[in-house]
């Protein structure tokens, strides 16, 4: 009798495992179950970006209002008054909003200081805010794992499906045609999900449609697809290599746990403990101590500006302060604020160097766990992770800056030395200054994604190495 | 009795020599010990940003009392005004940590531990400079690794893994007719089979935990036992999970993955739906929008100061007081504005305070979060307390401005004696200890209420005599 044609045996394994799938009650609700999680949590996510980012305009605008009610006032108590300036909400935040809870989403910008981000909403709560509440992300990066390991740990081990196996190997069909059959059976199942979860995403972002929106969207959801079929892969895997399904079902939840739960949550603190970074008063000690130890700009008697001062006299010719054609204070607040923001550059700079050195070993994590992958190349898509963040930060210190010496300056030309008190319309000296800070082109995000999309794809091609081991050893078996 | 003492020595004799229970008992000990330790880390760093907190107060104070001693003459005083106003004291009030802090981080990170006082700060801003901490976002959100985690997340999952086939590993082999063919009723079968693993799970579990706290912390006894009266009590509670799954599972994979979907259930999906109800129900008060109130406020005290000012005939006082007037002028302008924040804060008061009210009361919706709330509470690090040290910041501040008021009253300057032992101290304040074991009361009610809830199913179950006939 002639062997069966390959690929008839591979689609008739596949039908196979498509009934079985949806003959399987317990599976049918659960599939349902997180199909529900993930449409209502897409949807809550999309009306909570929708609120977010309307309360973000709104505060913004009464912001502006409360500025300009200053009217006229000294511009350097101006400038410590300070503004608020509010990060706009990313459309693909609402499938993953990453570290965004963490990160808070308005910046007090003021003199001589450059204040961090505030307002998370992380801050304040109760017991119950530790256990964290629904995102499609959780859904698609612990849910749908889970599912996989629920769905798959029976295709080959437990005394039913191995006596089915035999039979079909019996039959003439090769372990190896069976294990890509029932794999690609459940990636069937896993890309309807997937294309679900897409396609509900494009909608609900509709007004953020852009070629860059569905580049990012569409490497997404490839990441995604990876991540689950090397789940897939290894839970198959596991099923073939074990005739028991308890022992199957027991190997891929340990598999589970460790990648899903552990994993992520060990591999963050490790990291930190390799590149510890400063408390937020020993950052700020240290900032400080560094300010102090330079001129006070508060104070132009201070001897440590006799290098300035001489400089300057140099400059306008001239032998006296008194006879300068500009307000000396004024120039010494410009001076000191640039001396203060170069020093918080650096101070920041360093600590976000830190900040990138954890996300590297972090990522080393991903030997254990492809999550580990996933999860910075999905929050980096998503522009809701540390560095699309700081982009945020740099761009607001960039209008900080530029507010805060349009105000010195202001000071500086305008203030004459007869008068004892002064006061200019703080509104009218910044109006030229506008906050319109920019996301990250999918060209700058991408240079970041090339590391995670490699682990992912090596999860890939070993889980499918380990399911083509599986079926040697049912061919020995055989 | 003596059948069910049989059943639980044969029980207990058969999970030791399992080759399982070794590894559980020491993964477990191992992940005890690893969070000990990065909670004493926590725990010390903690200390340290307390400390350096602390130090600054001593600082400004000893450099003013120098200043006082040493370089004070009576025609320089106008340069030393922060040395000698009252108006310039300058105070810390810190939040000391509790009995436990190596037990859980808790909402320590998710308020302020200080508060920064002088007499004229505006009270809405005290704490600003102790909100935003410089801990990598991905290690907030990744969660801290503390006993509470092992304890919240891993016992249950400890308990499962060891009792999961409580009844279907006899049904599975076939035993099951044989047993309860017996004189032995099936519910002494599987409490005597319950109370065996409760023995070699919960106990060593319990043990392990506390030998780890003991290692690490210096707590009194009372502590140590509510924690072990209340570990002991969760993890009962998932043992009888496990006993229930029992009663309905075929085989142990069956057993197993309601057992797995019970953990879930509690553990991640209901805490996940109780914190969006929380949501829905009583949303969080918009920090931002508060932030444009008050800053509107500011600048209305600040007219109103001016405008107040500009109508004042204003004449200097003959001889000159030691305090200059215009501070008294400010500390007007400063109780003014009290006034107004005080109007506007109060709706985001009340939204905050109906909103923690909700998650009060949620965590009555799974034993995983009453547990989390008691861990919380034993390490001093619950939202209680810090409110409640939020509350004593802000009357510390106004006790600060009443003495502040005395000073401008009798106008009289600061002394080194001042400094040397008149200046005020924080002090924080507890809660009775009737409202915090209260609040530790119904957490373990939560626990013991679901377990009730369970034994109960457990036992109509029995009653129905459907257990040994599917």
């Amino acid at each position: 009798m002639a062997a069966p044609a390959s690929t008839a045996v591979l689609r008739q394994v596949v039908r196979q495992q498509w009934l079985i799938l949806l003959r399987e009650r317990r599976l049918r609700i659960l599939g349902a179950l997180v199909l529900a999680i993930t449409a209502i949590a897409l949807v809550t996510a999309a009306i909570d970006a929708r609120r977010a980012q309307d309360a973000r305009a709104h505060d913004a605008r009464v912001e502006a209002e409360v500025w300009e009610a200053q009217g006229a006032a000294n511009p350097h108590g101006a400038a410590h008054f300070g503004r608020y300036v509010y990060k706009p909400v990313q459309a693909l935040s609402v499938l993953d909003p990453g570290l965004q809870a963490h990160l808070g989403g308005t910046v007090k910008l003021e003199g001589h200081v450059q204040n961090t981000s505030r307002f998370k909403s992380t801050d304040g709560g109760a017991a119950l805010s530790r256990f964290g509440g629904f995102s499609p992300a959780f859904a698609m990066q612990v849910l749908v794992p889970l599912l996989i390991v629920f769905a798959a740990f029976g295709a080959f081990s437990g005394e039913r499906a191995r006596k089915l196996m035999w039979q079909e190997i019996g039959a003439g069909a090769r372990p190896w045609q069976l294990i890509a059959g029932r794999f690609l059976a459940f990636a069937g199942a896993l890309l309807g999900v997937l294309v679900l979860a897409g396609t509900l995403s494009a909608l609900l972002g509709i007004s953020a449609w852009s070629a860059a929106y569905f580049g990012a969207l569409g490497l997404m959801l490839c990441a995604y697809g990876s991540y689950w079929l090397a789940v897939l892969g290894i839970v198959l895997a596991i099923s073939a290599m074990t005739a028991s399904a308890r022992s199957a079902l027991l190997a891929g939840l340990g598999f589970w746990l460790v990648s899903a739960m552990l994993a992520p949550m060990l591999a963050p603190m490790l990291a930190e403990r390799r590149h510890p970074t400063p408390t937020a008063t020993d950052f700020h000690a240290r900032v400080v101590d560094e300010i102090m130890k330079g001129p006070d700009g508060h104070n132009p008697r201070d001897v440590r500006f006799a290098a300035f001062q001489e400089a300057t006299l140099k400059r306008y010719k001239v032998s006296r302060i008194e006879d300068l054609p500009i307000n000396y204070s004024g120039l010494l607040f410009e001076y000191g604020e640039k001396i203060t923001a170069d020093i918080y550059n650096r101070h920041f700079d360093r600590l976000y160097a830190d900040y990138e050195a954890q996300a590297a070993y972090s990522l080393r994590a991903s030997i254990v766990s492809p999550l580990m992958a996933l999860r910075p190349l999905s929050s980096a898509l998503a522009q809701s992770d540390l560095p699309a963040h700081r982009h945020f930060l740099v761009q607001a210190e960039a209008y900080r800056y530029q507010i805060v010496q349009l105000l010195n300056r202001d000071i500086k030309f305008n203030r004459k030395p007869d008068m004892r008190e002064y006061a200019a319309d703080v509104a009218a000296v910044t109006r030229g200054a506008r906050f319109e800070p920019g996301a990250l082109t999918l060209a700058q995000v991408l240079s970041r994604t090339g590391a995670p999309f490699a682990w992912l794809l090596a999860w890939l091609v070993g889980a499918m190495a380990l399911m083509r081991c599986a079926a040697w050893r049912l061919e020995g078996g055989a | 009795m003596n059948a069910a003492f049989i059943v639980m020595r044969t029980e207990a004799l058969r999970m030791a020599r399992g080759r399982w229970l070794l590894p559980l008992w020491l993964a477990f000990i191992a992940l005890c010990a690893y969070a000990a330790w990065e909670g004493a880390t926590w725990s010390t760093q903690r200390g340290a940003a307390l400390a350096a907190i602390q130090d600054e107060q001593r600082e400004v104070h000893q450099m003013r009392r120098n200043q006082i001693v040493n370089e004070l003459t009576p025609d320089n005083k106008s340069r030393y005004g922060g040395a000698i106003y009252a108006t310039a004291m300058s105070f810390r009030a810190t939040l000391p940590q509790g009995e436990l802090p190596v037990l859980s981080a808790g909402r320590a990170e998710g308020y302020p531990m200080a508060a920064k006082i002088f007499p004229f700060v505006a009270s809405n801003t005290i704490f600003d400079d102790y909100m935003a901490g410089m801990e990598n976002p991905a290690v907030m959100a990744a969660g801290r690794f503390d006993l509470a985690f092992v304890l919240v997340w891993l016992l249950p999952l400890l308990v499962l893994a060891g009792s999961f086939d409580l009844w279907s590993f006899e049904r599975e082999r076939g035993m099951e007719p044989w047993l309860l063919a017996q004189p032995v009723s099936p519910a002494c079968y599987l409490l005597a089979k319950a109370a065996a693993r409760a023995l070699l799970l919960v106990g060593p579990a319990v043990l392990v935990l506390v030998a780890v706290l003991c290692f690490t912390v210096a707590a009194g006894p009372a502590a140590l036992l509510q924690v072990a009266v209340l570990s002991t009590l969760y993890g009962l509670f998932w043992l009888g999970l496990a006993a229930f799954v029992n009663l309905f599972a075929q085989s142990a994979a069956q057993a197993a993955l309601g057992c797995v979907a019970g953990w879930l259930a509690l553990v991640v999906l209901v805490p996940a739906l109780a914190l969006g109800l929380a949501d829905l129900l009583a949303p969080p008060s918009s920090p931002a929008e508060r932030t444009n109130a008050l800053r509107a406020m500011a600048m209305q005290a600040r007219a109103e100061a001016r405008q107040q000012a500009d109508g004042a005939a204003r004449s200097e006082r003959v001889p000159a007081p030691n305090i200059p007037d215009n501070l008294r002028r400010r500390a007007l302008e400063v109780e003014r504005g009290e006034q107004l924040i005080r109007a506007a804060v109060q709706p985001y008061r009340t939204q905050d305070e109906r909103r923690l009210y909700w998650m009060a009361l949620l965590r009555a919706s799974s034993p995983a979060i009453a547990f989390q709330d008691a861990l919380e509470r034993l390490a001093g690090a619950d939202a209680g307390r810090a409110l409640r040290f939020q509350d004593q910041a802000h009357a510390f501040l106004l006790d600060v401005r009443r003495l502040t008021q005395r000073y401008l009253e009798q106008d009289r300057l600061l002394t080194a004696a001042d400094y040397d032992h008149g200046m005020p101290r924080f002090v924080h304040r507890e809660a009775p200890p009737a409202e915090r074991l209260g609040a530790l009361g119904f957490d373990a009610g939560v626990i013991a209420l679901f377990l009730l809830v369970l034994l109960a199913a457990g036992a109509r179950r029995l009653r129905r005599q459907t257990f040994h006939t599917e």
